[in-house]
């Protein structure tokens, strides 16, 4: 037999000096536990953001500026036939309840006085906003017919019930040129359904009021989170009659929802895990020492997060995660060492330890370093989320190993005179029809690799996130009432002033409305230009107007006598033609009221302006946008589609990455070890066997491989070679320790552990469940009986007899 | 002596002030017994803009508690239906009719919201929106100052003028901020009579 000489040295050295080896791992292990309390954990989902490219990380930084991404939406319905005043003075009533520390400012209309403002204002400032094509449309309505027609439109309308509102229009804008600047203001409409009365968002049918409010709670904060929107329930209670209904919608929302989920399923899933382990130890361990193998998976799990927190500034809670699940299944390697030692014991008291160890170092080292080197490749990833995870596990690994192959065996000898407990242990039997098997399982994996042709990327980290149906709900009723205005595509015109950053923003809104035909683009250019561009529209506007101003007075005087119009009744729309406006500046428009709309749109850094213009998040746009990239230098695209898009195609390059790496790192290791083609490719059986099943089944449930599905593969590649490596060692070599029960027991333990998650409702976790379920549940049955079904002779010779039976087996 | 004058009004003022309740809950009592009113109005506008104060012609239609037919027939035709929450407009002899949603319709609400309110003597409502002062007693003769600051940029005051059954309003006045006005009589008023369902 072949085996690791370093190991029986390692075991005999330590054996005189067991006290030193006790007190130095467990200096390490105590000052590891409590340096775990200054470990800075991060929840930013950035970790599992690709890095290496500036566009994702330019991208979704953009994306945080989509408008209300960061405010709270909190829509209030009656539910009876009430009055519309009612409604808004309990949303004022509710908006002054709501302070600080949780809520920093709330909206509940607009800041300004009354429509009749705006208005004139539109009519004042049109011949800063007034394009080329805008005069070409006065022009063609510059005619004698045209102006009569107007002109007794106007008068008939004074009769009607807007007559009182319309006169004052008559005098200031007898030929209506205020519909160019309402057209214009179209473009900032963002909530498509809103309108307002008495200064408060109502929507169309008058039975919703929208508030909006901001806070400075982070949104990744989800204590915080809670804290604030149960005051905001509390508040609600107390202000809110029984016939107003209160829905709230916010990026804190999904944080406290996906937050409190995980609580619960990791509650639920660690309850029934631990439970299930611990069943699975009583019936196949029946002894104390079983929690050595616990011991060492903590022990390990706190020296790769300190040495991680060490290394990182920040330590990602989504390596620490995915960590313990990967640290609880290294597990395997203790295992198969106290399998070793326990069966050499049970079978002859005066056994040497330390032979053992040389016989059982080999498999247990092989399987540890694919492991390793199935994680390392991580590395090299994108992701630093990931590249973190990568260092965890080999850190985590290589103490589980060195626990395993050092310290496990010298513990294993402490006794405390227990009795000897009778347990459960595979009895060896031969394979009575290994072709049989092998045919089985080639139709099986055939199968199964055709059906998984059709595996889908899925890489919209929205689809990772829980959604409770009440929020889904609360999505639905605000879109219904409000329209879509969460899900627009952005386009950052940017500047190294506002008013470049407005130059480039006219260029983009001129290439759109040339191509896109104004449909759906919300904007700032019609309403607020850049300087440049209002000077020229002001040149434009006094040249056009210097030509035809007496002309039209002429005109309007000769056609409104005719109707009984006094002849100044125009004079003020003369007396403004004649006035050269101020320029239009962004405070202008926040003082009618609009200031919401420009915080949002217009976005100041340090040494950069952005201003935003919002469009339908769809392909044509993109494709638009993509063409005019070259004449739209300054001009950047963000959307969630295209960002999901980004994220589908990394996660798609990092999965054929990391997965052909991990398994070809594997197989290099495999023939470096066992330096035997056989040997190598048996041992890639479980691997195999568990890639194709759940690629299978997961294709056949049309389930989606997301960004935690390819570590989970990474772990079945991990484990499963694991397990080939047992069973191989244990056919081809005349290894004589209880391979089959240890590859179970690990196996079981894995599935029962991680395979729990399986019960979780939040769909990242459900995500690993299933990997984890498929995957090792496909390989702990290939590696137990379709390797020895290319060994037939030598199991046949070794032992006969089947099933699980006590102890007292055939081995004894 | 304009002081003794002056005395004399505040006294009578406050003589109507102290019947104001008294004055309202007689109307009140009189609206309560209208289901239907119809007749025609004659609307004279004193507007700065027009040399002339055009006249229109117009017929009303009021069915308790939320139907309203305003039809302007000269010079021009125009009008609105009001049916609850909803609504049909036209304008033109030819013009087709449109319907709203009267929520969207903010002026129409305003001046529909106004007609029911006197129809139906809604003075807490009234009260709400307007300081209201009785000018005279016989006729009865009230005298509204809108209370919102937005209201008070157009509006002067509105001044309103009972039959003398007291159960509905014969001639209102609307009195702009600038001087203009607007005069609406009502004339030819005939209340409780049946009024055919399609004219709403």
């Amino acid at each position: 037999m072949f085996g690791f000489d370093i190991f029986r040295h390692l075991y005999n050295f330590f054996l005189k000096r067991r006290l030193i080896l006790y007190t130095v791992t467990a200096g390490i292990i105590v000052l590891s536990i409590v340096s775990l309390k200054d470990i800075q954990l991060s929840e930013d989902i950035k970790s599992m953001l690709p890095d290496n490219q500036r566009d994702f990380t330019v991208d979704f930084e953009l994306l945080q500026h989509t408008p209300f991404m960061h405010k709270i939406i909190i829509n209030l319905k009656d539910k009876s036939k009430g009055d519309i005043k009612d409604l808004t003075e309990v949303a004022d009533r509710l908006a002054d309840a709501m302070k600080p520390p949780f809520f920093t400012r709330v909206v509940t209309g607009p800041a300004i006085n009354q429509d009749m403002d705006l208005y004139n204002w539109l009519i004042k400032t049109l011949p800063d906003l007034a394009t080329d094509k805008d005069l070409e449309d006065i022009k063609s309505d510059l005619t004698t017919e045209h102006i009569r027609n107007q002109l007794t439109d106007n008068y008939n309308s004074l009769f009607s019930p807007e007559g009182w509102f319309i006169k004052n229009f008559i005098k200031t804008d007898p030929l209506d040129l205020k519909s160019i600047g309402l057209k214009k203001l179209a473009f900032l409409n963002i909530i498509p359904n809103v309108r307002l009365q008495d200064n408060h968002f109502i929507d169309a049918d008058g039975k919703n009021v929208l508030l909006i409010a901001e806070t400075d709670v982070d949104i990744t904060d989800a204590g915080s989170a809670e804290k604030m929107l149960d005051q905001l329930n509390v508040l609600a209670g107390d202000i809110l009659p029984q016939n107003i209904e209160i829905s709230v919608l916010s990026a804190h929302s999904y944080t406290v929802a996906n937050a409190g989920r995980i609580k619960k399923d990791l509650f639920v899933v660690l309850s029934l895990a631990t439970l299930f382990i611990l069943i699975l130890y009583i019936i196949f361990l029946r002894s104390w020492k079983a929690f050595l193998i616990y011991f060492i998976s903590i022990s390990s799990f706190s020296l790769a997060l300190v040495s991680v927190s060490l290394l990182y500034k920040t330590v990602s809670a989504i390596t620490i995660g995915f960590g313990s699940v990967l640290l609880g299944l290294s597990d395997d390697l203790s295992i198969q060492v106290y399998f070793a030692l326990r069966t050499v014991k049970a079978r002859d008291k005066h056994a040497d330890p330390s032979g053992i160890m040389a016989e059982v170092s080999r498999p247990v080292l092989f399987a540890g370093l694919t492991t390793l080197v199935a994680f390392f490749v991580l590395i090299f990833s994108d992701l630093p989320g990931q590249r973190q995870l990568a260092v965890f596990s080999t850190i985590g690994v290589l103490s589980s190993l060195a626990m395993a192959l050092i310290l496990l065996p010298h513990l294993m000898q402490i006794s405390f005179r227990e009795k000897y407990t009778p347990d459960i242990r595979l009895k060896k039997r031969a394979v009575a029809h290994p072709l049989m098997i092998i045919g089985i399982w080639i139709i099986f994996l055939t199968i199964c690799a055709w059906q998984g042709r059709n595996i889908r990327f899925n890489g919209d980290l929205n689809a990772l996130n829980f959604i409770p149906k009440e929020l889904h709900d609360v999505e639905l009723e605000i879109k219904k009432t409000w329209g879509d205005f969460r899900s627009h595509a952005m386009l950052f015109s940017e500047g190294d002033n506002i008013e470049s950053a407005l130059e480039t923003n006219d260029n983009l809104f001129r290439r759109l409305s040339q191509n896109a035909k104004d449909k759906g683009i919300i904007s700032l250019a019609p309403i607020l230009p850049s300087l440049k561009t209002q000077q020229s529209n002001r040149k434009g506007w006094n040249d056009f107007w210097s030509d035809r101003k007496d002309w039209a007075r002429q005109l309007l005087e000769k056609e409104g006598k005719g109707l009984g119009f006094s002849g100044n009744a125009f004079d003020p729309f003369f007396l403004n033609l004649s006035e050269s406006p101020p320029p239009v500046l962004a405070e202008d428009i926040s003082v009618l009221g609009m200031k919401e709309i420009l915080d949002s749109m217009i976005i100041r850094s340090d040494n950069k302006v952005s201003v935003l213009t919002l469009v339908p998040d769809t392909s044509e746009m993109k494709g638009l946008i993509a063409r005019d990239k070259d004449r739209l230098p300054s001009v950047r695209f963000v959307s969630q589609t295209h960002f999901s898009e980004m994220i589908r195609k990394a996660i798609g390059h990092d999965f054929i990455r990391f997965i052909i790496g991990a398994f070809f790192l594997t197989v290099f290791l495999l023939v470096l070890l066992f330096r035997d083609t056989k040997k190598v490719l048996l041992s890639l059986i479980p691997v195999v066997t568990g890639m194709i099943f759940m690629f299978g089944v997961m294709s056949w449930l049309k389930i989606s491989f997301n960004i935690f599905n390819i570590i989970s593969t990474i772990l079945i590649i991990g484990l499963g070679v694991d397990y080939g490596i047992f069973m191989v060692c244990k056919c081809s070599e005349n290894y004589e320790h209880d391979t089959e029960t240890a590859v179970l027991l690990g196996g079981l333990s894995t599935i029962t552990g991680i395979g729990a998650l399986i019960f979780a409702k939040h769909p990242a976790l459900h995500s690993i469940g299933i990997t984890v379920l498929l995957g090792i549940g496909a390989a702990i049955p290939s590696a137990m009986f379709v390797i020895p079904a290319f060994y037939p002779r030598k199991n046949n010779r070794a032992s006969q007899g089947t099933g699980i039976n006590g102890s007292q087996g055939n081995e004894s | 002596m304009p002081f003794q004058v002056f005395s004399e009004e505040s006294k009578q003022q406050t003589d109507y002030t102290s019947k104001k309740d008294e004055i309202f809950a007689r109307i009140k009592q009189a609206a309560s017994e209208v289901q239907t009113l119809a007749g025609e109005f004659i609307q004279e506008k004193h507007l700065e803009i027009l040399k002339n104060a055009p006249v229109s012609k117009g017929r009303f239609f009021y069915k308790n508690p939320d139907c309203l037919r305003w039809e302007v027939y000269e010079p021009t035709s125009m009008g609105f239906i009001v049916n609850g929450d909803k609504g049909k407009r036209w304008r033109g002899k030819s013009g087709s009719l449109q319907s709203f949603d009267l929520k969207k319709e903010p002026i129409i609400q305003i001046i529909s919201g106004q007609v029911f309110a006197w129809a139906r003597a809604d003075f807490k409502r009234l009260e709400s929106g307007y300081d209201i002062t009785v000018l005279e007693e016989t006729p009865v003769i009230l005298k509204l100052v809108p209370l919102s600051v937005t209201e008070k940029k157009y509006l002067d005051y509105i001044k309103l003028i009972f039959s003398s059954t007291e159960n509905y309003v014969s001639t209102i006045e609307i009195h702009e901020t600038g001087g203009d006005y607007t005069q609406i009589n009502f004339v030819d008023m005939t209340i409780n009579k049946p009024i055919q369902e399609d004219i709403f």
